[in-house]
């Protein structure tokens, strides 16, 4: 029954976005369209088709999936570490160190491959600091972290204001405001080839490391007297994670929600047991992420920005959980 | 033959200036249940934490066998060592059985999950406390002294030399207690050593063979329960007036009624208009 | 907690996967032939130069423009309404406009915000899309033009993206004009004529006349936006040149990258109350209608004798916001707000009309004209 839930619905609703959109095509259309790429002398499908599919959707299908699932992980792994089911990947800093690093290349009129490197790049040197700080203190490191991170995102969204500040209101600002906002209309082929591979090792390891994941869950002096090194496997996951995360943000925008509530929905159904955890946020989260993309792709005739979507989505959903009696709370 | 442990001269602070016990030195063996009592604040838990590896002791060494503690790794340490700490703060609804699997982390791989054969050994431990029943229950929903079973039981999936319990009857009630305490004697007959601090010092002559007492960081007792559980030390480490009696098989450490020797201010209540 | 029941699904996982896989590798084969697709199969296609410096290949006729930011969607509908298949935001639909046009859907685009969608773009057939950028080379977002206008092709597939150089500039709007009628043939390239005439005329008219003012004497101009008339544009930029072109002396010498929305500075009524200006502009109908009783206000000169004026917007602004075209007739209609005596000759009302009817495709009643032109403050036009 989980199964259904978690292996087949992904990937029925995958062919289902492949098929719907702005561009009206039937089902015939479409695989005459997947045909005449691959056998270009026997089938010929319009070019509008081909562009449409492999230009346009199936680019961002994938790329729905793979940022909502690499979010969703992290978010798992982090509540994991930070023994907090309301933590989100954000919490070290990640996204506003990769706003600020988009922000920038973007005031420099950056190519978009530059945008890219520019938010991947800072969305990893966020965390960096955030955890160098947080080695300066002898105790309580999980603490720490979380401070650091709130300092840290706290100063880069500072600095995002300020290069949104000084920006060029008639193009950069425009453009930064809506990196921001997060959104995959414009994603391509290439954007997407450059994060696969890292978000799919770091989820390897990360499936790897789950049974770690679940001592560590437990606190950090149990997970100690129980033979675990603590200090290795937070960086270790913290690495990942944030790989992951930054990677996620650096071609989908600022994207929020689907990291925390993701991981809470995967809890309630098949329980806290990493085993199992992380393998249905991954199938959740792309499912979540292409739902929402699809929304904001096809229920207007302009295109909705997705942060916004997932958050009024996500957020109210939240809420309900909040709600409902729910025993994994402490 | 080594003792499983041998704490020598060991001394810790935090801040290097001010000691919070120091010059420490006892030794554990096998079979040993060693209760440690002392008032709060008197080191007792910084004692269990550098005893199962959590802080660093500055001064001194703790042996476990004929090894320095800190020339273990890890993994050899939670072999050897098991712990339950006081407080059971469990953030996420694991099911029973799961929390005693955890036991087993010490002989499983990184990148390895629980085999077969850890899950026969957790289900054994739990059906050797008698809480096999429990097993797909989430911890978060059981009572107190389920709770502290399922931490037995996870020791027992451990199979370590040496316990290390900090106040383990301090949370539970009256019957959990003395469920504890038997848990921990038929632990010590099977070879394991136990070491717990403890308020009570009633539980030395119940369960230990060995009894000790912390007192302003240093310990100043150590021996055979009937030697250290005496009037004179309870009066001198907690200020409280004891008489210890024999009952049955055992002796037993009462507090005293009448404390004509402690010395409260009168105490009135405020009266609310 | 380790039961593995899970092979049938891991069959069904497995097919999934390859399906995926395959997927993939049909994309990345499409990827590695693309931009070998060049014009639709349609029939007839004829090669321009865009005014990048691209070559490509449009339709010979051309009856279905898309545009993706509203400076050159104004274009087109100016020149040839019949040909713009859609608006890029909702606020262009307001008065003085034909219905059929008004009623045109809304697309989005790729300027100010991002809204545009590319399948929407493609399931509306066009026959070519423009894609503006600036005159520095820049596109609206700010990055090069030639790689903007390159993704901008990629993601249309064979619809052909055509490049323009959309001026800012309001004195440098006709190679723009020139070209857009030209490309589209028939009764745009009429009325680009028309429309440059029109523009050079008025150009010419108001510049003849405000060389021979000198500095001292030139009147000296608020730009009032927003709703309590403290935010301005500084002297030089694009959002107030209209003040410039026509000889004022804008008051703001604030410098111009300073703020944090689409231009709009703020300033303080201290601060506005120093410049003492003799015309006040208002952009904010708000702030108009709220002025004149205004205490604040009611020492600043321009208050006192009555030159407070409020720019027509209907509907397109006639100065600002968005910059294009739709400024033309700003032009006359500055010169007789600053130097009424000197432009005495304007003859506003005809011109608004022949403006209207040429290039708005729509006829101005007697009284809408009035209207427009007296709201607009002016006293005698």
């Amino acid at each position: 029954m989980l199964i259904v839930l978690f292996l087949i619905l992904p990937v029925v609703l995958f062919f289902v976005s492949i098929l719907i959109g702005r561009y009206a095509m039937s089902v015939s259309e479409v695989v005459e369209g997947f045909l005449s790429t691959i056998f270009p002398n026997s089938f010929h499908a319009g070019n509008n088709i081909q562009t449409v599919l492999f230009q346009l959707r199936i680019p961002r299908i994938l790329a729905a999936m793979l940022v909502g699932a690499a979010l969703s992980i992290s978010g798992a792994a982090f509540q994991g570490i930070f023994k907090n089911p309301l933590v989100s990947p954000d919490i070290l800093g990640v996204s506003a160190g990769a706003g600020f690093g988009a922000a920038l290349a973007l005031l420099i009129s950056g190519s978009p491959l530059l945008v890219q490197a520019s938010a991947l790049f800072f969305g990893l040197s966020a965390v960096a600091i955030t955890y160098s700080i947080s080695r300066f203190f002898k105790m309580n490191s999980t603490l720490n972290l979380v401070l650091g991170g709130i300092a840290v995102s706290a100063v880069f969204s500072a600095l995002i204001s300020m290069v949104k500040y000084i920006a060029d209101p008639n193009s950069k600002l425009p453009a930064i405001t809506y990196w921001l906002m997060g959104g995959l209309s414009s994603i391509s082929l290439s954007d997407l080839s450059i994060v696969v591979l890292p978000i799919l090792i770091c989820m390897a390891v990360l499936y790897l490391l789950r049974w770690r994941l679940n001592v560590l869950s437990l606190g950090e002096s149990e997970a100690e007297t129980l033979g675990v090194d603590t200090k290795k496997y937070q960086l270790i996951i913290i690495v990942c994670c944030t790989l992951m995360t930054a990677a996620a943000v650096s071609i989908s925008g600022i994207v929020g929600w689907a990291g925390l509530v993701i991981p809470h929905v995967c809890r309630m159904i098949v329980g806290p047991n990493y085993r199992r955890l992380l393998p249905a946020t991954i199938s959740l989260g792309a499912l979540f992420m292409l739902f929402v993309d699809d929304i904001a792709r096809n229920i207007a005739t302009i295109e909705l920005p997705l942060g916004v979507l997932t958050a009024l989505v996500g957020a109210p959903f939240f809420i309900y959980l909040l709600t409902r009696n729910y025993e994994g709370w402490s | 033959m080594s003792p499983l442990m041998d704490v020598k001269k060991a001394s810790f602070s935090y801040n290097g200036k001010n000691n919070i016990f120091e010059d420490v030195s006892f030794s554990v063996e096998k079979g040993d249940v060693v209760c440690i009592l002392g008032p709060n604040g008197s080191g007792k838990t910084t004692l269990i934490k550098c005893m199962n590896g959590l802080q660093r002791i500055n001064c001194g060494d703790i042996l476990l066998g004929d090894r320095s503690i800190y020339s273990m790794s890890k993994t050899e340490k939670s072999r050897y060592i098991g712990y339950i700490p006081q407080g059971h703060q469990i953030t996420f609804p694991f099911k029973s059985l799961d929390i005693v699997l955890m036991g087993r982390t010490p002989f499983i791989g990184a990148i390895s999950s629980a085999s077969k054969r850890d899950v026969q050994i957790a289900e054994n431990a739990m059906e050797q406390l008698g809480i096999l029943h429990l097993a797909n229950k989430p911890y978060t929903a059981i009572s107190g002294g389920e709770r502290q079973m399922v931490f037995m039981a996870r020791v027992l999936a451990q199979g370590p030399k040496i316990l290390i319990l900090d106040e383990p009857t301090s949370h539970l009630d009256f019957g959990n207690q003395m469920k504890t305490l038997s848990v921990i004697s038929a632990l010590a007959k099977q070879g394991m050593a136990v070491i717990m601090s403890s308020h009570f010092p009633d539980h030395a002559f119940i369960t230990s063979n060995k009894a000790a007492i912390m007192r302003e960081k240093r310990m100043v007792s150590f021996g055979a329960p009937e030697h250290v559980v005496t009037e004179d030390n309870m009066k001198k480490a907690y200020g409280v007036p004891v008489k210890i009696v024999e009952i049955s098989k055992r002796k037993a450490c009462v507090p005293m009624e009448d404390s004509t020797e402690i010395s409260l201010p009168g105490i009135n209540i405020t009266e609310n208009a | 907690m380790v039961e593995r029941k899970n092979n049938p699904y891991i069959l069904y996982a497995a097919i999934a996967t390859v399906a995926i896989l395959l997927l993939a590798g049909a994309v990345i084969v499409y990827d590695n032939n693309a931009g070998k697709t060049t014009a639709s199969n349609t029939s007839q296609t004829r090669q321009i130069t865009d005014m990048v410096g691209r070559t490509l290949a449009v339709p010979s006729s051309v009856d279905r423009v898309a545009s993706t930011s509203p400076p050159v969607t104004n274009l087109v509908y100016m020149l040839d309404p019949d040909k713009l298949i859609g608006w890029n935001s909702a606020t262009n639909t307001t008065m003085y406009m034909p219905d059929k046009y008004k009623n045109l859907p809304v697309i989005g685009g790729w300027f100010g915000t991002f809204t545009g969608n590319y399948e929407t773009f493609i399931s509306m057939n066009p026959d070519l899309v423009f894609e503006a950028y600036a005159a520095n080379g820049m596109n609206m977002q700010g990055t090069d033009a030639n790689s903007s206008i390159a993704v901008r092709q990629k993601n249309m597939g064979s619809i052909p993206v055509v490049g323009i150089s959309d001026s800012t500039d309001a004195t440098k709007y006709t190679p723009e004009i020139r070209y857009v009628g030209d490309l589209l043939g028939g009764e745009a390239r009429t009325n680009a004529d028309k429309m440059i005439e029109f523009y050079t005329d008025a150009l010419n008219k108001v510049n003849n006349t405000t060389t021979t003012i000198p500095n001292g004497e030139k009147k000296r101009v608020y730009y009032a936006e927003g709703p309590k008339g403290l935010q301005t544009e500084p002297k030089g930029s694009a959002h107030a040149q209209l003040i410039d072109v026509c000889g004022g002396d804008n008051v703001c010498n604030l410098p111009i990258t300073l703020g944090n929305g689409m231009g709009m500075t703020a300033v303080s009524m201290e601060q506005v109350i120093q410049w003492n200006p003799d015309v006040i502009i208002c952009a904010d109908p708000t702030f108009y209608a709220s002025v004149y009783n205004d205490s604040l206000w009611q020492n600043i000169p321009a208050v006192k004798n009555k030159q407070v004026y409020m720019v027509p917007k209907a509907p397109e602004s006639w100065m600002d916001r968005p910059p294009g075209v739709n400024q033309i007739i700003g032009i006359p209609w500055m010169a007789k707000v600053l130097y009424p005596e000197k432009f005495k000759d304007i003859d506003m009302k005809s011109m608004t009309k022949e403006f209207y009817t040429d290039f708005y495709h729509y006829n101005l009643t007697d009284d809408e004209t009035t209207k427009i032109l007296a709201s607009s403050g002016l006293k005698d036009f």
